[in-house]
C-alpha cells in the first residue's frame, strides 16, 4: 500500500467547512474533483498557487456524508469495486456484491436510510459512479420483493390517488393475476 | 409553509383560466393543484407560447416560479437539518412502537424514513432512475403505484430499458405500426407505396426442459425468435455466464465441444455482456428436419477456422418432429414434447459427444 504522505494530496471541504485529505488518485474518481482541478490548473495567472492549493468544495454534501464518500474513494482506490452488470447475477445483495468491503460498507447496522439517501444523492452530485452504484444496488435490494404499501412506507411516499391506484391495477392486472401480492 | 404562498403565482386571481385540460372533478388539495398547474402548463399548445412570451404576465410568473424553486430548495434544507439523528432516535423511542398495515413492527430505519421522504433525498430524475436500472419488472411495477412521480418514472426507466427490443420488433412506432396494419388489410399495397416489416407476435406458451444430464439445459425456455425452419425457443446457460472483457480481451471459462451434426453456425463475434444461450430450434440433419436442443459456447482462441471472441453452438440432443395427429398444428409448432413422442415409444435422444447423460424430458407449461 503505497503511503499516503508520498502522494499528491487533495482537500475536500464539505457544507460545514469540515476538511478531509486523500490522495488525489483516489479522489478523482469523483468527476466534481476531476473537473474542478482541471479547471484550477487552466488558470494561468497562479500556476505555483494551484499546484500547492488543490482544494475542492463539495457544498452541497453534510460533513458525515463527506466522510463516508471519502472513506469509500479511499478504499476504491486500493481494492476498485467490480462493476455491478445489468441484469443483476444473482438474487440477493451478497451476491451481486461479493466484495466484503462493500457489503460492509452500506450494510444495516453500518448506515442508517437516511445516511444512504444522502449518499446516493452525493454520489449523484460528485459524479461517483461505482458509489452510486452500490447505493442504488442497496436500495434496489430493500424494494425488491415488496409490496407497494411496504414500499411506500419504507420510503415515506405520497400515495396515489384512489382513481390513478385503480387505472395502476387495471394497466398491470397481467402481473397480478399470478396472485403476486 | 405560509411564505410558500407569498412567492406563488396565484393561478386562481389570474386573468388565465386553467384550460379545459385540467381535469375539474379532481380534488383541489394543495398538493394537487399543484400538480394540476403542471399538468396545464404542459398542455398550452406551441404556437401560444410564442404569443404569451410577449405579455408581462409571462415574465412575472417565471420569476415567480423561479422564486417558489429557491423556496422549495431552501424549505427542504431546512427541514432536513431541523431534525438531527439524535432527536429523531428520542422521537422513535418516546412513540409508542409504530407498526405497519400488515401489523409488524417497523425497523428503526423505516422509522426515521417516515420522517425524511425519499422524494426530498433524490429529487433527481436521474438517480431514481438509476436506482430503478437494478429493479426487476414485478418490483418496478409495484413502485410504480405507489406515487404519481414513480410511476411516470418506473414507466421511463422500462421504457428505456426496453428500447432496443421497441425498436427492433418496431414497437415503439405507432405510425408504423399502423401502416403494418394497412398492409395486413391490403390498403396502400401498391408497389410505390411505402411498406414496413409487419411485426410478428411469437409463440406465447413455455417449454420446460427437466431431467437433462446437463443441468445447464434444465429450465424454462421462452420462444424468443425464428430461423429459417421455425420458432426457436431459449433460455440463458446461467445468468452469470456473460461475456466479460478484461484487460482488452474476451475471455471465458469453457472448452469448445466438438458437435456430432456439425452444429457450428456462421460465428458471431460476442458481445461483451451477452448472455450465453441454450436452444431449442428445428435443424436439418441431411434431408430430415429435426428438433436439437444446444448450448452456446465461446471461443476462447482461434482453432479450425473459428476466431477468438466467436460464438458458437455445441449440440447436445435430439428429437423427431411430433406428428399432426398426436398433437394439433398449433402444439406441433412447439419442440416435441416427451409424453406426446412416448406414444410411440420414442423420446429425446442423445448425440454421440452426450451419450453418457441422460436426454432431458421436454413439455410445455401452461
Amino acid at each position: 500500500m503505497t503511503s499516503e504522505a508520498k502522494r499528491e494530496m487533495v482537500l475536500l471541504r464539505s457544507a460545514e467547512g469540515s476538511e478531509f485529505f486523500l490522495p488525489i488518485e483516489a479522489a478523482e474518481v469523483a468527476e466534481l474533483v476531476r473537473d474542478s482541478l482541471d479547471e484550477n490548473e487552466d488558470d494561468d495567472d497562479d500556476d505555483q498557487r494551484n499546484k500547492e492549493q488543490r482544494e475542492v468544495d463539495v457544498i452541497r454534501v453534510s460533513c458525515d456524508c463527506l466522510a463516508k464518500v471519502v472513506d469509500f474513494l479511499k478504499h476504491h482506490d486500493e481494492e476498485p469495486m467490480t462493476e455491478i452488470p445489468t441484469p443483476l447475477g444473482g438474487n440477493s445483495f451478497e451476491e451481486v456484491m461479493p466484495q466484503q468491503w462493500y457489503q460492509n460498507f452500506v450494510a444495516d447496522d453500518n448506515m442508517s436510510q437516511e445516511m444512504l439517501f444522502e449518499l446516493l444523492t452525493a454520489a449523484n452530485y460528485m459524479g461517483i459512479k461505482p458509489l452510486l452504484d452500490l447505493a442504488c444496488l442497496k436500495v434496489t435490494f430493500q424494494l425488491n420483493g415488496k409490496s407497494a404499501e411496504e414500499i411506500r412506507l419504507i420510503l415515506n411516499l405520497p400515495e396515489l390517488t384512489p382513481e390513478e391506484e385503480r387505472l395502476a391495477r387495471e394497466e398491470h392486472r397481467w402481473i397480478f393475476e399470478d396472485n403476486y401480492p | 409553509m405560509d411564505h410558500l404562498h407569498d412567492a406563488v403565482f396565484d393561478v386562481e386571481d389570474s386573468e388565465y383560466e386553467p384550460s379545459d385540460n385540467m381535469s375539474q372533478s379532481v380534488p383541489s388539495t394543495s398538493q394537487d393543484h399543484l400538480e394540476r398547474c403542471g399538468r396545464w402548463l404542459v398542455s398550452i399548445p406551441r404556437q401560444d407560447v410564442a404569443s404569451l412570451q410577449q405579455t408581462q404576465e409571462y415574465h412575472d410568473f417565471i420569476a415567480a416560479f423561479e422564486r417558489l424553486a429557491n423556496v422549495h430548495r431552501s424549505d427542504v434544507a431546512r427541514s432536513r437539518s431541523f431534525m438531527t439523528l439524535e432527536e429523531a432516535e428520542a422521537e422513535a423511542e418516546a412513540v409508542p412502537v409504530p407498526r405497519d398495515p400488515l401489523g409488524q413492527p417497523m425497523a428503526p430505519s423505516e422509522v426515521h424514513g417516515r420522517d425524511f421522504s425519499f422524494l426530498q433525498h433524490m429529487a433527481d430524475d436521474d438517480t431514481v432512475l438509476r436506482a430503478f436500472e437494478f429493479l426487476e419488472c414485478r418490483s418496478l411495477v409495484r413502485i410504480s403505484m405507489t406515487c404519481s412521480r414513480f410511476r411516470e418514472l418506473a414507466h421511463r426507466s422500462a421504457a428505456q430499458r426496453t428500447y432496443d427490443v421497441a425498436q427492433a420488433r418496431q414497437l415503439n412506432n405507432v405510425m408504423k405500426l399502423l401502416r403494418a396494419k394497412e398492409q395486413i388489410d391490403g390498403i396502400g399495397t401498391d408497389i410505390r407505396d411505402p411498406h414496413v416489416r409487419v411485426p410478428v407476435l411469437l409463440l406465447g406458451r413455455r417449454v420446460i426442459v427437466t431431467n437433462a444430464g446437463d443441468p445447464e439445459y434444465n429450465g424454462i425456455y421462452f420462444c424468443t425468435g425464428s430461423n429459417g425452419n421455425g420458432f426457436i425457443f431459449t433460455k440463458p446457460r446461467f445468468p452469470e455466464r456473460r461475456i466479460l472483457r478484461a484487460q482488452g480481451t474476451i475471455r471465458m471459462r469453457e472448452n469448445i465441444a466438438n458437435a456430432d451434426h456439425r452444429g457450428r453456425l456462421e460465428s458471431e463475434v460476442a458481445h461483451p455482456g451477452q448472455l450465453l444461450r441454450c436452444i431449442i430450434a428445428k435443424r436439418f440433419s441431411n434431408e430430415t428436419i429435426l428438433w436439437y436442443i444446444s448450448k452456446e459456447v465461446l471461443s476462447t482462441e482461434n482453432a479450425e477456422g473459428v476466431r477468438a471472441g466467436a460464438v458458437t453452438q455445441t449440440f447436445s440432443y435430439w428429437s423427431k418432429l411430433m406428428v399432426v395427429g398426436d398433437a394439433s398444428p398449433d402444439i406441433c409448432r412447439y419442440p416435441s414434447q416427451t409424453s406426446i413422442l412416448a406414444r410411440h415409444n420414442e423420446g429425446w435422444q442423445t448425440l454421440t459427444t452426450t451419450r453418457a447423460t441422460r436426454p432431458p424430458i421436454v413439455e410445455l407449461l401452461d
